[in-house]
C-alpha cells in the first residue's frame, strides 16, 4: 500500500478516539483560556496532561515521519503503549492549535467589519484585544510546554523557521490574521491621535502605547535583530516620520509667516522637547534619533536662511536669550555653526572697531584708560555670550579669540598713527596710569590687582607685545627711579603675571630693574651708617641713590661731560668711595639727567622762601648764582660744561619759570655766549614747593616716536638672530620652512614675510648663509 | 690623420659644421672635439668653451699665436707709468679693434681676459686673455670680436659670464653694486634675454633704491629666463628676493592694464 491512512487501520483507528477525546478536552480547555474563564491549578495541569498525552500517542504515519526520528532522545519519555519508545510527534496538535487561533483572530476582526470600527474606537479594540490575546496565548504556552520543548525544538533544530513556539505562533498568526489586514487602519488611527496630541489636545496615550507594543512584540525575539524591527518600522516608524514631516512643515512655515523669529525659534525649541519626550513616552526608542533629526531637519535646517539673518539682527540688540536658544537649535545641526560663527566673528570685530572709533577724541589723543575700557567692555560682553550661552562652544571661543586679535591691534587707532603697535603703547600707558601715584585717589589694592587681571585679558590678545615691552619697561623705570610706584607688591605682581603670559626672558630686565630698586634701598641704609662713621660732620639728609644695573634699564650712560655742582662734589665723592669699598671692581657711571635735588631759595626782603624741585643740571646752574648775580652764557657753560643746546634749552626753561630772566635773549633765537643771565630776585609764587623737574618740551612725544622706530630696529636683529639661530641647528633648509620655522618661533611680533624676506637678504650679504647652487629657494649654513 | 668613421654619414657633417658655427674653430678641431666626446654636440661645446686650449686642433690658429706679438701689442697700448693698460690705452686699443665699449662685446670680451677691475688691464690679463682668444694681431681680434656672442651661448657660459658682470661692474672693495651701474649693466646684459626689462629698470630708477647685493642680482637673471612675461609662474610666496618681491607687485598692475587695453 502506497497510501497508508492512519484512520483506516484498526489500531490506529482506536488511537485516532483517543485523539480526537484527547483534542475536544484540550479544546475546551484553549476556549477556556482565550475566554478569560478562570483556570485553577488543577484545571491547568490538566490541560497539560492532555496536551502532553495528545503528543505521546499520535503516531504520525512511518513513512512520512521516519525521517523525524533518526536517534533516540537523550531523556527518553515513557509512552503509554511503549511500542515504539518516545516519538515526539507534534505536528498534528500544532496543526490544530494554528487553526485554532486562526479561527479566533478571524471572529476579532469580523467584530470590527461588523462594528464598522474606526480610529480611536478601532484603536481601542484592537489594543484590548492585543492584551487579552497576549495574556491567553502565554497561558496557552504554557500548557504546550511539553510541545514546544520537544517537537518544536527538533523542529527549530533541524532548521524549520516557519514553525515557532506556540506563544510565538500565537504572534505570527496575529500578525497574518489582524495585523496585516488591519494595519493601515490601525496605524492611521495612532497617527491621528498623535495629530490630536500634537494639536493640544489630551489623548489616551496609553492606546498608543499598547499598540506600538504591539507593532514591537511582533517582531518576535527570537528572530534575527535586523528583522526584529521590521513590523515596528513598516507598519509605523516610516509613516510617523512621513506625518512627522509634512505635519511640522506645515506648521513651521505657517508660524513663521505669522510670528517674529524669536517666537519661533521658542516654539521649536518646544516642539524639540516635546517629541523627546514622546519618543520616551510611547515611541519605541529606535525611532528617537529618526525623530530627531527629522524635527530638526525640518524646524531647523529648512529655515537655516531665516535663521542667520535673525542671529545678525539679534546680536544687533543684544537679545541674548534669543541668541542662546537660535544656537541650541542650529547646533544640532552639524555644519549649522560654521556660518553662525563667521556672523558672530564678524560682529564682535565690528563692534570692537566701533567702540575703538568711539573712544578716539582727536587724531593724536588717545585716553589710554578710555581706550583699554572700550576694548575691555566689548571683550567682556562677547565672552559672558559666549559663556552663558554658547555654552563655551570652541568654535565660537575661537570666533571670538580672532575677532578680539584683529579689533584689538588693527583698528582706528592704529588705522590713523599709521602704526600696529598703538594698542600695545596704550596698554603699557594705562598700566602706568594705575601703577603711578598721583593725586587723583587710587582704588585699593585689592581692587587694583583686579584691573591689573583685566589689563592682561587684553594683553593676551595684543601680537605686538615687544611694543608692549619697550613702553612698559620705560615707563616702569620712571616709576622706579621717581618713586612714584604706589605699591611695591603690585609692581611685583604685575611683572610676574606678564612673566606667566609671555615667559621668563620676556621679564628677566622688568625683573632685574625691580629687585634693583630693593637693593638700593638696603644700599642706601648702609651709606647713612657708612657715612654716620666715617664723615659725621656732612648732613647726609635725603641724600638717596639707586644703584641700576647696566643694560637693564632703558638709559644710556651719558656721553657728554657734566661738572657737578661743587656743594654736591662731597657727597658724590663719598658714595663712590663707599660703593667701591662694597664692590670692588665695580664700575659706578653717574646718569645726572636722570637725578634730581631741591634748591632752597630764600630772600631776606620782603621774605620769602621757596624750595625748588629741580633736576641736577638745573641745580647746578642755580647754585652758580650763590656767589654772584650775574653770568654769561659761556661762563655758565664752562662752569657746568653742560653741551651748549642742552643748556640754551635750559636756561630758556629757567627763564619761561621766571627763575632767571635775561635783557638779552630771545626765545626763538639761539643764547649769544656773551648773553648776560641773572636770577629773578622778584619771583614769586603762591605755592613754596615749586616743581622745575619737568621734561623738556617736545621730550615726551620724540620719546613715544622713538622708542617706536627702537622695537621696530630691534626687530629686525631678533629676526635675523631667529634665522640664524635656525639655520645653525638645521645647516640646510628649504625658504618656506625658514620663514614657517621663524614665524613659528617669534612670540612677541608678528613678522611680515617680506621683513624675514629681507633679513634672509641681509645675512646673505653678511655671508652668514648662501643659497645652494642650483637650488634657489634651499638655503645653508655658512659655519 | 684618418677617420675612418666619415662614411657614417652626413650627420656627422652637419654636426660638425655646426660645431664650427657654435666655437668659431675650424674643422679638425671640431672633429677632434666631437670625436673625443662620442658625437655629442653639446655636451662636446661645452667641453671646448670650458678649455679651448686643449681641443684646438687647427693648425693655423695655434701656430698663428704669438706670444711675442702680443706682448707687442701689451707695450703698445700699456700707460707709461705702470704696466697696465688704462682707461686711455684701452680706448684707443678698442677702437683699433672694433670694439664698442659700451656694447654687450666689451663686456664679453672683459670677461674673457678675465679682467678684475674696469678701465684696466694687467699684463697678464691682457696677454693670456689674448692667446685663450687665439689672437695676436689687430686683424685677428677685429674678426674675432664679431664671433663673441658664440662664447656666451650656452646656458652655463651665459650664467658665468652674467655673474662675472657683477662683479666687473661694481666699484672694488665695495659689496654691493650701485644702483646706476646695476641698471646700466642690465641693459647690456639682458637685453634681449628679459621680457620685462624695460619695466625692471624703469622700476629700479623710481624706487630710490640702496645698492644691488649679489644675491638679487644672481637671481634676477633665474627670474628673467624661468618667469613668463605675464608672471603666471610667478610664485609669490617663493625664496625671491625682496627687490623682486616688490618689482612684481609694482609691475602685476601694470601689465594686468595692458592686458585690458588691447
Amino acid at each position: 500500500m502506497t497510501y497508508p491512512d492512519a484512520s483506516s487501520s484498526n489500531p490506529h483507528g482506536q488511537r485516532q478516539r483517543d485523539l480526537d477525546t484527547f483534542w475536544s478536552d484540550l479544546r475546551n480547555g484553549i476556549d477556556q483560556v482565550y475566554n478569560k474563564e478562570n483556570i485553577n491549578r488543577q484545571r491547568y495541569m490538566q490541560l497539560y496532561s492532555c496536551a502532553y498525552d495528545y503528543c505521546a500517542n499520535v503516531s504520525g504515519d512511518p513513512n512520512a515521519k521516519a525521517n523525524e526520528i533518526p536517534k533516540p532522545t537523550k531523556k527518553p519519555i515513557k509512552s503509554a503503549n511503549g511500542k515504539q519508545g518516545a516519538r515526539f510527534i507534534g505536528h498534528e496538535l500544532y496543526k490544530k492549535i494554528k487553526d485554532y487561533l486562526e479561527a479566533y483572530l478571524h471572529g476579532c476582526r469580523t467584530k470590527i467589519i461588523e462594528k464598522d470600527l474606526q480610529d480611536e474606537l478601532l484603536l481601542d479594540f484592537y489594543t484590548k484585544q492585543w492584551s487579552d490575546f497576549r495574556f491567553s496565548s502565554k497561558v496557552l504556552n504554557g500548557i504546550c510546554q511539553y510541545l514546544n520543548r520537544h517537537w518544536v525544538k527538533r523542529k527549530r533544530e533541524e532548521g524549520n523557521k516557519k514553525i515557532f513556539e506556540i506563544c510565538d505562533l500565537a504572534l505570527v498568526q496575529w500578525k497574518e490574521h489582524m495585523l496585516t489586514p488591519l494595519s493601515n487602519q490601525v496605524t492611521r488611527a495612532i497617527l491621528k491621535l498623535i495629530e490630536k496630541e500634537r494639536n493640544g489636545e489630551v489623548v489616551n496615550t496609553g492606546l498608543i502605547k499598547t499598540a506600538i507594543e504591539s507593532f514591537v512584540q511582533l517582531g518576535l525575539k527570537g528572530s534575527a535583530p535586523e528583522h526584529r524591527l521590521e513590523v515596528y518600522s513598516k507598519n509605523f516608524a516610516t509613516h510617523f516620520l512621513a506625518e512627522t514631516n509634512s505635519y511640522y512643515t506645515a506648521e513651521s512655515m505657517l508660524f513663521l509667516q505669522e510670528n517674529p523669529v524669536p517666537e519661533y525659534l521658542k516654539k521649536a525649541e518646544k516642539r524639540l522637547q516635546e517629541e523627546q519626550e514622546r519618543c520616551a513616552k510611547y515611541l519605541h526608542e529606535s525611532t528617537k534619533s529618526d525623530l530627531e533629526h527629522k524635527c530638526v531637519q525640518v524646524l531647523v535646517e529648512h529655515h537655516l536662511h531665516i535663521f542667520y539673518a535673525e542671529f545678525q539682527n539679534l546680536l544687533d540688540n543684544d537679545k541674548n536669550e534669543d541668541i542662546g536658544r537660535l544656537y541650541d537649535l542650529v547646533v544640532r545641526l552639524p555644519a549649522g555653526l560654521q556660518h553662525l560663527k563667521q556672523l558672530f566673528e564678524d560682529h564682535v570685530l565690528n563692534v570692537g572697531l566701533k567702540a575703538v572709533q568711539s573712544c578716539q577724541e582727536s587724531r593724536d589723543n588717545v585716553d589710554p584708560k578710555t581706550f583699554v575700557q572700550a576694548l575691555l567692555d566689548v571683550y567682556r560682553k562677547y565672552q559672558d555670550l559666549v559663556h552663558n550661552y554658547f555654552q563655551k562652544n570652541p568654535i565660537f571661543v575661537q570666533a571670538l579669540d580672532k575677532a578680539c586679535t584683529g579689533f584689538m591691534n588693527k583698528n582706528s587707532v592704529s588705522e590713523w598713527s599709521n602704526n600696529t603697535g598703538k594698542s600695545p603703547e596704550l596698554l603699557a600707558k594705562y598700566c602706568n596710569l594705575l601703577l603711578k601715584k598721583s593725586s587723583r585717589i587710587n582704588p585699593e589694592e585689592e581692587e587694583l590687582e583686579g584691573v591689573l587681571n583685566n589689563v592682561m585679558l587684553i594683553f593676551k590678545y595684543i601680537t605686538e607685545k615687544d611694543v608692549f615691552q619697550k613702553f612698559y619697561r620705560n615707563l616702569l623705570a620712571n616709576r622706579l627711579v621717581n618713586d612714584t610706584s604706589v605699591s611695591h607688591d603690585l609692581e611685583g605682581s604685575m611683572i610676574s603675571k606678564l612673566k606667566q603670559e609671555c615667559g621668563f626672558e620676556y621679564t628677566s630686565k622688568l625683573q632685574k630693574m625691580y629687585t634693583d630698586t630693593h637693593t638700593s634701598r638696603d644700599l642706601n641704609d648702609r651709606f647713612q651708617e657708612y657715612c654716620s662713621d666715617n664723615s659725621p660732620s656732612d648732613n647726609m639728609q635725603g641724600f638717596s641713590v639707586m644703584v641700576l644695573s647696566d643694560g637693564s634699564w632703558p638709559y644710556s650712560r651719558p656721553t657728554s661731560e657734566f661738572n657737578i655742582a661743587p656743594e654736591l662734589r662731597n657727597i658724590h665723592d663719598l658714595f663712590s668711595q663707599f660703593y667701591d669699598k662694597q664692590h670692588s671692581g665695580r664700575k659706578l657711571s653717574w646718569l645726572h639727567h636722570q637725578s634730581k635735588g631741591e634748591v632752597e631759595w630764600s630772600r631776606p626782603k620782603p621774605k620769602i622762601n621757596h624750595r625748588f624741585l629741580c633736576s641736577t643740571f638745573q641745580l647746578s646752574i642755580l647754585v652758580q648764582f650763590n656767589h654772584c648775580d650775574t653770568l654769561t652764557f659761556s661762563e655758565l657753560q664752562s662752569n657746568t660744561m653742560i653741551d651748549k643746546d642742552k643748556l640754551d634749552q635750559l636756561i630758556k626753561q629757567l627763564i619761561s619759570f621766571n627763575v632767571m630772566k635775561s635783557e638779552s635773549i630771545k626765545s626763538d633765537q639761539e643764547i649769544q655766549p656773551t648773553d648776560d643771565i641773572q636770577l629773578n630776585i622778584t619771583y614769586s609764587n603762591r605755592k613754596i614747593r615749586v616743581n622745575l623737574a619737568v621734561p623738556l618740551k617736545s621730550e615726551s612725544k620724540q620719546e613715544t616716536e622713538q622708542a617706536h622706530q627702537s622695537v621696530k630696529d630691534d626687530r629686525m636683529l631678533v629676526i635675523q638672530a631667529c634665522i640664524v639661530r635656525t639655520m645653525k641647528s638645521r645647516k640646510q633648509l628649504k625658504h618656506s620652512l625658514l620663514l614657517a620655522e621663524v614665524m613659528q618661533q617669534l612670540q612677541n611680533f608678528q613678522p611680515s614675510v617680506a621683513a624675514i624676506k629681507k633679513c634672509i637678504g641681509i645675512l646673505i650679504e653678511k655671508d652668514y648663509i648662501e643659497r645652494m647652487e642650483g637650488e634657489n629657494d634651499l638655503y645653508q649654513y655658512r659655519a | 690623420m684618418n677617420f675612418p668613421k666619415k662614411s657614417s654619414g652626413s650627420s656627422k657633417d652637419r654636426m660638425i659644421a655646426k660645431f664650427m658655427q657654435l666655437t668659431a674653430t675650424g674643422e679638425k678641431t671640431a672633429n677632434f672635439c666631437l670625436s673625443v666626446h662620442g658625437w655629442k654636440l653639446e655636451e662636446a661645446c661645452d667641453y671646448y668653451f670650458s678649455n679651448p686650449e686643449k681641443y684646438c686642433r687647427d693648425h693655423k690658429q695655434q701656430i698663428l699665436v704669438d706670444r711675442k706679438k702680443i706682448q707687442h701689442l701689451f707695450e703698445r697700448y700699456k700707460d707709461s707709468n705702470t704696466d697696465m693698460v688704462l682707461v686711455d690705452g684701452l680706448l684707443r686699443f678698442s677702437q683699433e679693434i672694433h670694439l664698442d665699449v659700451y656694447s654687450i662685446d666689451a663686456l664679453i670680451f672683459n670677461w674673457k681676459l678675465g679682467a678684475a677691475e674696469q678701465g684696466q688691464w694687467s699684463r697678464d690679463e691682457f696677454c693670456n686673455g689674448l692667446v685663450a682668444l687665439g689672437c695676436d694681431s689687430v686683424e685677428k681680434l677685429r674678426q674675432r670680436i664679431c664671433q663673441l656672442d658664440n662664447d656666451i651661448k650656452q646656458p652655463q657660459k651665459f650664467k658665468d659670464f652674467y655673474q662675472y658682470a657683477f662683479n666687473f661692474a661694481k666699484d672694488t672693495g665695495s659689496k654691493n653694486l650701485n644702483i646706476e651701474h646695476a641698471i646700466q649693466t642690465w641693459k647690456i646684459v639682458l637685453a634681449g634675454r628679459f621680457n620685462l626689462l624695460e619695466d625692471w629698470c624703469t622700476f629700479l630708477a623710481q624706487h630710490d633704491r640702496r645698492a644691488i647685493p649679489r644675491d638679487t642680482w644672481n637671481l634676477l637673471l633665474d627670474f628673467a629666463l624661468t618667469i613668463n612675461s605675464d608672471l603666471s609662474n610667478y610664485d609669490d610666496e617663493g625664496a625671491w628676493p625682496c627687490l623682486i618681491d616688490e618689482f612684481v607687485s609694482w609691475v602685476r598692475p601694470k601689465l594686468e592694464a595692458n592686458n585690458e587695453m588691447s
